[in-house]
């Protein structure tokens, strides 16, 4: 029997790993984040700040049948470099809370991402991306937190392992980045107020090469990552498998919504969408949907910054591939899946 | 099991030969090589030359293809234009399966087909290429005999299954479509010359997408292919299972020959190799190396057509990875593999 210790359990990735995990007999979940839950869940969740040393200890203390370590969150900063020491800490706060305790610590994984390549410079970067690539010119915390488990881990009998995302396409509420409810957020109101579902992205994303990650897809990877002996120690980027365009996606999305795909219209959301919280109350009211507000769901500085790169974006899973995950999806025949389940939880209509 | 009997019609082909080297040596297989010209090549397989253009010479050879049991169509009859190569092509498929059907033990026929179904040669087309997508308006010989090979299939106990490969990437003698004979040719010349080793396409598909497939995993997906109920019956796109751009590869090839990599130079290689002859029989001297012309070796005509798209070319290999196909080869690491088999028989220095 494992226990997951899963830190950033609200965000869109931890979460859909404690939905993977808690009705595995083989598993119980352990969530950490500093808000309860906003969904039904079996798992235990604890509520505790990372950042905070002594509320670890305090909070963590007695956890010693922890196997292994997810750990999801990441804290965001006005610059590359300031966001180095709060992501350090978040982290060693935990592990030195745990590691002495947890005498059965098989696991530690990081969740990283694609930023990994330095795609948040918004500039081209070589693609598709892989993990043997030279690292850009730091800052990147994702550096600084692993080279750190690296080290530590050095000598003991766990394993850690990182992974590389990019794309994530899952719900959550109150992230700093969230792709799915951003999207969807957006088409419901360009659909209550009567205009066709426009790319409001940088023209030339739409025809450039992207790639998703669907989060049941990255809960199954994330696990297998953890618990396969011939993956671990070592970072692995992780898509659905494929590579597409948002020329392609757009249409399905459309075609969920019920609406006409328009012609390409950059929109800056953050300033579009200032005054669309009435409108999304309108919309809450109208198809009785859970009460959400548009700042709870929607991330329009991530979408701002994402939609924004007009340049090919793709990791290669060829490493993975070669350590013997073979899950793959069809982006195009598989987008709407987290859409519907937005709908089916009457987040949107 | 039985054992097998492939027959392999285009066995001096880059695809025939690649299916023939891979099964001779397999006990479950016996080979039947079909082609106009002797073997270029050594081989245990058994070789027949047959016209199959020719129902009568078809015919006059029935009982020595009878055995066959596995039938691997790589025959092509090249012509003056796309519309020409519909008729031939479909009669060399139709004269053989007039011969071999009346003989009980057919198992599968496989078609070799390739990117041209998705119009790769036409211009920019939409790409990740699915096999599902939209045919092409301009139809070609692949299109013509899916279609015949699905309806004569209709209501029989063999199966069928097509691929399409794309950067094929091994070895052939004459071959009308070599990538990798062409560009190796154009890198010995260069080297010898004192040149450094200049991208000679053009200048825009240096940095596009693109995709390959070394011919020995070709040749495994080939017999998965032909005998995996799962890919009974159904066209497949295939490569390597990664992406590459050739700026990225370019650098390899440098190094395999010791050379430098040089600025892009894109020149018509029809026009300027056609006067090389002397220089490739210098270095065939130089180096003792296997007393082929360059004319026997490659087709410049083919290299000019391929490094001239500069377009993305990227076929989704999804279908054949949800059918149960698993192999991945990084290009990158695994391109000079093919190269130094051409070393090790002595055709380049």
């Amino acid at each position: 029997m494992a226990t997951a210790l899963i830190a950033g359990a609200l965000g869109v990735v931890g979460r859909s790993l404690v939905e993977h995990l808690e009705d595995d007999p083989d598993w119980s979940v352990i969530g950490l984040s500093r808000r309860s839950p906003d969904f039904d869940t079996s798992a235990e969740f604890i509520s505790v700040d990372l950042l905070d040393a002594a509320d670890c200890k305090a909070k963590l203390g007695d956890l010693s049948g922890v196997t292994h370590i997810f750990f999801t969150p990441c804290t965001a900063r006005a610059t590359f470099a300031e966001e180095i020491a709060p992501n350090m800490a978040m982290l060693t706060n935990l592990l030195d809370t745990l590691e002495p305790i947890a005498s059965g610590l098989e696991h530690v994984q990081l969740m990283l991402g694609a930023k990994w390549y330095g795609i948040q410079f918004g500039s081209p970067y070589k693609t598709p991306a892989k993990e043997s690539d030279p690292r850009h010119m730091p800052p990147n915390f994702y550096y600084d937190q692993t080279d750190w488990l690296v080290e530590r881990q050095k000598g003991k009998n766990w394993t850690w392992s990182g992974l590389l995302p990019h794309g994530v396409w899952g719900f959550s509420v109150g992230s700093e980045m969230n792709l799915l409810n951003s999207i969807a957020v957006y088409a419901t109101i360009s659909k209550h107020l009567g205009v066709p579902l426009r790319f409001p992205g940088n023209p030339a994303l739409y025809d450039c090469v992207y790639q998703i990650a669907d989060v049941a897809l990255m809960a199954r990877a994330m696990a297998w990552t953890a618990t396969t002996p011939a993956a671990v120690n070592e970072i692995y980027n992780i898509t659905n498998g494929d590579f597409t365009r948002w020329r392609q996606l757009w249409p399905r999305i459309a075609e969920f919504f019920h609406m006409e795909v328009g012609p390409v219209q950059q929109l800056h959301l953050q300033t579009a969408m200032a005054d669309k919280e009435p409108v999304w109350a309108e919309i809450c009211e109208q198809y009785q949907l859970r009460r959400y507000t548009i700042d709870d769901l929607a991330t329009w500085r991530f979408l701002d910054y994402a939609f924004a790169n007009g340049f090919d974006q793709m990791s290669s899973l060829t490493k993975i591939r070669q350590a013997g995950w073979h899950e793959v999806l069809d982006t195009e025949h598989t987008i709407t899946r987290q859409l519907q389940r937005l709908r089916d939880d009457r987040i949107i209509p | 099991m039985a054992k097998r009997t492939a027959l392999v019609p285009g066995a001096l082909g880059i695809t025939g030969r690649a299916i023939v080297e891979h099964l001779e040596g397999d006990p479950e297989w016996d080979v039947i090589g079909l082609s106009r010209r002797p073997p270029n090549y050594a081989t245990d397989a058994q070789f027949l030359s047959v016209d199959l253009l020719d129902p009568a010479d078809c015919a006059a050879k029935a009982e020595n293809l009878a055995a066959a049991t596995h039938v691997f169509f790589c025959a092509y009859a090249p012509q003056a234009s796309v519309a020409a190569e519909i008729a031939p092509n479909v009669a060399m498929l139709e004269n053989l399966m007039d011969v071999l059907e009346p003989a009980t033990g057919l198992e599968h026929v496989q078609l070799m087909h390739g990117a041209k179904w998705y119009g790769s040669y036409l211009g920019p087309y939409k790409t990740p290429a699915k096999e599902d997508d939209p045919r092409p308006v301009v139809e070609n010989f692949y299109h013509a005999q899916q279609d015949w090979i699905v309806e004569r299939q209709a209501g029989k106990s063999w199966t069928w299954s097509a691929l399409r490969p794309h950067g094929i990437w091994g070895f052939s003698i004459g071959g009308r479509m070599n990538l990798m004979t062409g560009i190796v040719l154009y890198a010995a010349i260069s080297k010898h010359l004192g040149l450094p080793l200049r991208w000679p396409g053009k200048s825009g598909f240096y940095d596009c997408l693109y995709n390959m497939i070394d011919t020995g995993l070709l040749a495994e997906a080939m017999a998965w292919a032909a005998t995996d109920r799962a890919a009974a019956n159904d066209a497949f796109n295939i490569n390597n299972g990664d992406f590459f751009r050739w700026n990225q590869v370019w650098p390899r090839i440098a190094e395999f020959f010791d050379m430098e990599v040089g600025p892009v130079q894109t020149v018509p290689l029809q026009t300027v190799m056609a006067d090389k002859e002397p220089v490739w029989a210098e270095i065939v001297a130089k180096h003792d190396l296997q007393p082929f012309t360059l004319a026997e070796l490659t087709n410049w005509d083919y290299l000019d057509m391929v490094l001239g798209n500069a377009y993305d070319q990227m076929s989704s290999i999804t279908k054949a990875r949800h059918a149960g196909w698993h192999k991945t080869l990084d290009t990158e690491e695994t391109i000079t593999r093919q190269m130094q088999r051409l070393r090790d028989d002595k055709i380049i220095p």
